[in-house]
């Protein structure tokens, strides 16, 4: 249950958070009470609580930097534990600065409902309840105290005309309605927590069983894509003794025909042994990683596609920082993903014309950029083009053998290793591909 | 000069058709198999010098069992065996350092299965 464990790390962030409201609130409200209001407030205790609160919310942010750090098992509980320090310290220390602004007379006593609320969303119901009762005791310890004489009631002059703190009757009625409000706001509260978190659950297991049919799906496209291949592999080799004239002369025409059905099944040759390679990669994302040299591959892979290139003339820049070496990664697949980007950029481009193959080692990562002037590609494609299938419009009438699988998988090797691919492209003018590689997983 | 003699062990009728006249065009006598039982009889009678083995036929593992008794027979082990399949990409192990380890399965090699005859041609020829 990861993400259940993960939000309460969120909220006790977001309760930190809250509290440096509070506190620019406490600075606006105890200005506005003091210099437009004229109501006399002893500033000593508002001074300590603010300058408390302030070291409490750095001090609570930096153990929770820490715990995440350090990953230890036990940081849950301890987060949990700081979480309810915090709201109880917020109870007294709002108590304090109601005492000495009034007392039970101060309207901000409402402001106990916040903190039940917000604790309700982030506890448990049993944390939540003593919370809840933690607050009215102290609310109710405040009033006797003042009531009964035992502390000092510092009125709000000028605001709060008559003094209602020693006012029995008022004390009692007011003191039920805040009672059973409270525990009324607890209770509704708790209701909706609990039927957010039950969605929460749902959406979980509605994800977790989305991901089981989809690799049933996928499961289901390998085996049927192995069976066609076989037959394919069949075909191929049969033509090919014809092709050979293993059996004997072929006359022009038959030869035409002959090398036609060899192209097409050529290119639906490619077209499975992609589709295998995609739905594998997606079925088993577990991969023979380990650390290989990224400039000594992405030199070879050129090599690779040089000669292509000089069969339509291109000539490839290298612009690769020698300062990079050893990333951690499945060299294979990342090699796959090199050799596809740069023969795409063959594939795409004019006869005549030069790609341009520039690296730069960043500080944990190495940014690969594969840039063409051919045909690019049109800007409402742009969006479309790693997915699956997707060939954008005027490369289909251009390069006939593609399979529109090349970039998917390039997409699904460079996430299976945590990086990144994008792509920027103008029409008529080129496309650059770039590619982020992480030196370390 | 003896031609040699090459044993085929395929469950796909044309792919076997086809592999036999490529095979008897480069000059090797070849003998095909559309199963292991009938593998297994032209052993002894046919006494191959290499053989092309398909894994995947009746049984997923068919053409293992077969590679794993010819080689756990001294008088058999000695032949070459080239396994030619497309089951790599259906499971996605590396074949080729499963199979081409000298210590457990001695004169092995293994190919891709894609319709590449240079490729067989070529491991044949260095295999013989």
């Amino acid at each position: 249950m990861q993400p259940i464990n993960l939000r309460i790390v969120r909220l006790a962030y977001w309760l930190i958070r809250l509290r440096w409201y509070a506190i620019i609130g406490i600075v606006i409200g105890f200005f506005i009470a003091k210099h437009f209001l004229h109501i006399p407030i002893w500033n000593l205790p508002v001074y300590i609580s603010i300058i408390f609160l302030i070291l409490l919310n750095v001090i609570s942010f930096s153990v929770l930097k820490y715990l995440q750090k350090s990953r230890i098992r036990k940081s849950l509980k301890f987060v949990n534990r700081i979480i309810n320090f915090q709201i109880s310290t917020d109870l007294i220390v709002l108590t304090i600065l109601l005492h000495f602004s009034g007392g039970v007379e101060n309207p901000f006593i409402i402001y106990y409902i916040f903190h039940m609320i917000i604790g309700n969303i982030i506890l448990t119901t049993k944390e939540s309840f003593l919370q809840t009762s933690f607050a009215l005791l102290l609310v109710g310890t405040m009033t006797f105290l003042e009531y009964s004489g035992i502390i000092k009631h510092y009125p709000l002059e000028g605001f709060i005309v008559t003094n209602i703190y020693n006012d029995l009757t008022y004390l009692l009625c007011t003191g039920f309605i805040f009672v059973t409000t409270s525990y009324f706001v607890v209770y509704i509260t708790r209701t909706i927590v609990k039927e957010s978190k039950r969605h929460e659950i749902s959406y979980l297991q509605a994800n977790i069983k989305l991901r089981q049919k989809d690799k049933i799906k996928n499961e289901y496209v390998m085996r049927i894509t192995h069976d066609i291949k076989g037959h394919i592999t069949a075909i191929q080799s049969c033509i090919t003794v014809l092709n050979k004239k293993w059996t004997g002369p072929l006359n022009p025409q038959q030869e035409e025909f002959l090398n036609r059905a060899i192209n097409r099944i050529q290119i639906l040759n490619t077209f499975i042994s992609d589709l295998l390679s995609i739905t594998h990669r997606k079925l088993h994302q577990k991969t023979e990683k380990k650390y290989f040299d990224l400039n000594f591959s992405l030199k070879e892979m050129i090599k690779i596609a040089e000669n292509m290139a000089h069969d339509k003339n291109i000539s490839i820049i290298k612009n690769i920082e020698s300062s990079i070496n050893n990333i951690y990664g499945e060299q294979s697949s990342i090699e796959e993903v090199l050799l596809n980007l740069i023969l795409n950029a063959v594939k795409y481009s004019p006869p005549g014309n030069h790609i341009l193959i520039s690296t730069f080692n960043k500080q944990d990562s190495i940014l690969i950029e594969i840039t063409d002037h051919g045909m690019g590609i049109p800007e409402n494609e742009i969006h479309l083009i790693f997915n699956e299938f997707y060939r954008a419009s005027n490369a289909k009438s251009q390069v006939k053998d593609g399979t529109g699988l090349g970039l998917a998988i390039s997409k699904q090797i460079v996430e299976n290793h945590g990086g990144k691919i994008w792509v920027k492209s103008k029409l008529n003018l080129g496309t650059t591909f770039s590619l982020l590689l992480k030196k370390e997983q | 000069m003896n031609k040699s003699k090459i044993l085929v062990v395929d469950d796909d009728l044309d792919l076997l058709a086809a592999t036999k006249l490529f095979l008897e065009r480069n000059n090797y006598e070849v003998k095909t198999a559309i199963n292991t039982k009938i593998g297994r009889d032209n052993l002894n009678t046919f006494h191959p010098d290499l053989i092309v083995l398909d894994i995947v036929m009746d049984t997923n593992l068919e053409g293992f069992n077969f590679l794993n008794d010819l080689k756990s027979d001294d008088k058999l082990k000695n032949i070459p065996v080239i396994i030619n399949t497309s089951m790599s990409q259906a499971i996605g192990v590396n074949m080729r350092s499963a199979i081409e380890d000298i210590d457990n399965l001695p004169k092995t090699r293994f190919i891709d299965k894609s319709g590449d005859w240079e490729e067989l041609l070529k491991a044949v020829t260095e295999l013989l």
